[in-house]
């Protein structure tokens, strides 16, 4: 298929190739979301923003909008809670947003249980998407660390793309090898934006299998905070976890995901001033316009 | 816990050839061993149309012919009468017979190499349950009879098996929530006590048979989840000498996780590698590989790791661990496991 870039996309490539002749000093990619009012706010420049990288105000080489095409990896749960009303509005709920994709993006599809699978690779047919879907059916454990390690790792490796990663689940992980907080760790290295949707009832008991394979230290399903690994993942991307009560509100759930996802900037710079090696804590505002800016916490080089 | 009918022996539909039993009939029972070995291929249907004294007398001379047949054909040859009998039970058909073939053969793989009676030991614990969940309870509790037989003096199994059973009542007991947070090991809670005895468990097995190193492999994690590292490391790499390549496995997987935790990543990559080797079908072994090198800037590396170990369509997957628990879980996983053990 043929893929014409938006203009916004060139200029974005443009920034990324003249950085990488600068001493191998790489551009960085901050995913950013303004509400004001709970409204996405539209038309901001890079005027508009100020980034702080470790402290150090850095200049913004360009602001991205919705034009750029998205990459969604989703990741299901379809552990054996899931199954028969919710895996069935679950289709129906990625169907939906897959058919919402525009013709540049592209999408892939990873099912989890007790193992990780992927049900779809990467490719722009959203008609696809449904076939996929009709594939997958539910039982077992779920291995929610694992899988959002897998959808991290196996981003969309092109360059000019923003990389969305959607994660579904119902419950909290019973079966994973990797521990929560190297899966944590991992999504702050990376510039994949987190969203996530969990299904479940106001409060729900964690129950736990045998089965947490590590097992060298913790098998904490939540954080001393009482935050949740989806809170923490899609936090820790500057993302946002959706949480439901009722699986005819997934469609829905999904949509919104999709749609606030379209409306964030991508803001590309060159770190100039600090150390490149090592954790990069990330302050980004708004000068003086009004407006709520959400953005992953730092980067790590 | 995976139930026998949904998962019910993942691999089955690659290997099962649909030969006639006329071309069946035509295949030497030897012939039809070593395709099971060389390539995973079960013909069942030839060995269910084999009339049933030429195959007692094939294996008879199989077992008789040492020097035409070694252990690990025998052992093959054990495998491929019980995937025979797992079709016709899956049918509803009795297979005592089948049965009956597969332990002379083990038997005897035994007789050659002494170390295959762990090998055999998991074939009984493996095959019961299995049977049971496939309706042959009659035949499923004449081999819990005839493993309880074989093993009545080996204390050290027995104290092995109980571990077992203990362990797990510790992992599914709830998570203290203390003033600090949740702690997985509260040292005064249910958890932490079931974990204490089975340690005790453990290392009176290890006490009366050294060589029992799958204690060693459940031993180590108890003592890993308390804290002792360098104890813990110690059994795992006793473990990793084990007969039985999940075991291996395990072992190099927890080893290289207490590695990778105290920034020892050289040590770890290979232990994980290693791993990778003992058992392919695996998952924990990849995504650990894959999160090693992406920890250590090796993103390119990451991600083809996971793309040809995890990620690929229509993958299937044999993960050691989901038989870790007591020998009456998992059996489907368990029987897998054999299956690949005896492949070349």
């Amino acid at each position: 298929m043929e893929v014409k870039a938006p203009i916004a996309v060139l200029i974005a490539l443009a920034a990324m190739q003249t950085a990488q002749f600068r001493a191998g000093v790489e551009a960085v990619r901050v995913d950013v979301l303004v509400v004001d009012g709970g409204k996405p706010l539209a038309d901001l420049t890079a005027d508009d923003f100020e980034l702080r990288d470790n402290g150090v105000v850095q200049t913004i080489e360009s602001v991205g909008i919705s034009d750029v095409p998205i990459s969604m990896m989703v990741a299901l749960d379809t552990s054996e809670s899931v199954a028969g009303h919710t895996l069935q509005e679950l289709k129906e709920g990625v169907s939906a947003a897959a058919a919402a994709l525009r013709p540049a993006d592209r999408a892939a599809l990873i099912a989890f249980a007790s193992d990780v699978r992927l049900t779809m690779d990467w490719g722009n047919d959203a008609a696809a998407v449904p076939d996929a879907l009709s594939r997958l059916s539910a039982g077992g454990g779920t291995a929610l660390w694992d899988a959002a390690q897998a959808a991290l790792t196996f981003s969309d490796d092109a360059p000019t793309v923003r990389r969305l990663v959607l994660v579904f689940s119902d419950g909290d992980d019973t079966s994973s090898w990797l521990p929560r907080d190297w899966v944590l760790e991992k999504a702050r290295r990376t510039d994949v934006v987190v969203y996530a949707v969990e299904i479940r009832a106001p409060y729900t008991r964690p129950t736990y299998a045998l089965h947490n394979r590590a097992g060298t230290e913790s098998f904490k399903a939540v954080s001393d905070d009482g935050s949740s690994f989806l809170d923490e993942l899609a936090d820790s991307t500057g993302g946002a976890r959706f949480r439901i009560t009722d699986a005819v509100e997934l469609r829905k759930a999904f949509a919104r995901v999709l749609t606030e996802f379209r409306t964030r900037y991508l803001i590309t710079y060159t770190a100039q001033g600090v150390d490149q090696k090592g954790w990069h804590a990330l302050e980004v505002k708004l000068k003086t316009k009004k407006g709520k800016v959400t953005a992953r916490r730092g980067y790590m080089r | 816990m995976r139930s026998y009918g949904s998962a019910a022996l993942i691999l089955i539909s690659v290997c099962l050839s649909g030969s006639s039993p006329t071309v069946a009939q035509s295949s030497s029972y030897r012939a039809l061993v070593e395709s099971y070995r060389e390539l995973g291929r079960a013909d069942t249907q030839a060995l269910l149309a084999m009339p049933r004294e030429e195959l007692t007398t094939a294996v008879d001379q199989a077992v008789r012919n040492t020097a035409a047949w070694p252990w690990e054909d025998l052992r093959a040859a054990a495998m491929l009468h019980s995937e025979t009998c797992v079709t016709a039970a899956d049918k509803g058909r009795t297979c005592e017979f089948q049965i009956m073939q597969a332990e002379r053969l083990l038997e005897r793989t035994i007789g050659l190499s002494p170390r295959q009676e762990d090998f055999v030991w998991r074939w009984y614990h493996a095959m019961a349950p299995m049977l049971n969940a496939l309706g042959q309870k009659s035949l499923a509790r004449g081999i819990e009879t005839q493993a309880a037989e074989k093993w009545r003096l080996d204390r050290a199994r027995a104290a092995y098996v109980q571990g077992l059973e203990v362990e797990s009542k510790g992992a599914h007991e709830p998570i203290t929530q203390t003033s600090a947070g949740p702690n997985a090991y509260d040292k005064a809670g249910a958890r932490a006590g079931h974990f204490a005895q089975a340690g005790e468990l453990f290392t009176r097995a290890l006490q009366q048979r050294p060589d029992l190193t799958a204690a060693a492999l459940h031993l180590g994690r108890i003592r890993m989840l308390q804290g002792n590292a360098g104890q813990a490391a110690a059994l795992f790499r006793s473990a990793l000498t084990d007969v039985d390549p999940a075991v291996r496995y395990l072992a190099a997987l927890f080893l290289g996780s207490l590695e990778e935790r105290e920034g020892r990543f050289e040590a770890a990559e290979k232990l994980y590698r290693d791993a990778l080797e003992y058992v392919s079908y695996g998952q924990s072994a990849p995504l650990a590989l894959s999160e090693l090198l992406s920890r250590t800037g090796r993103e390119v590396e990451a991600r083809s790791v996971l793309a040809a170990r995890v990620l690929r369509m229509n993958a299937e997957v044999l993960e050691p661990f989901w038989a870790y628990g007591p020998t009456d879980e998992a059996p489907a996983t368990r029987f897998d496991l054999l299956r690949v053990e005896v492949w070349k």
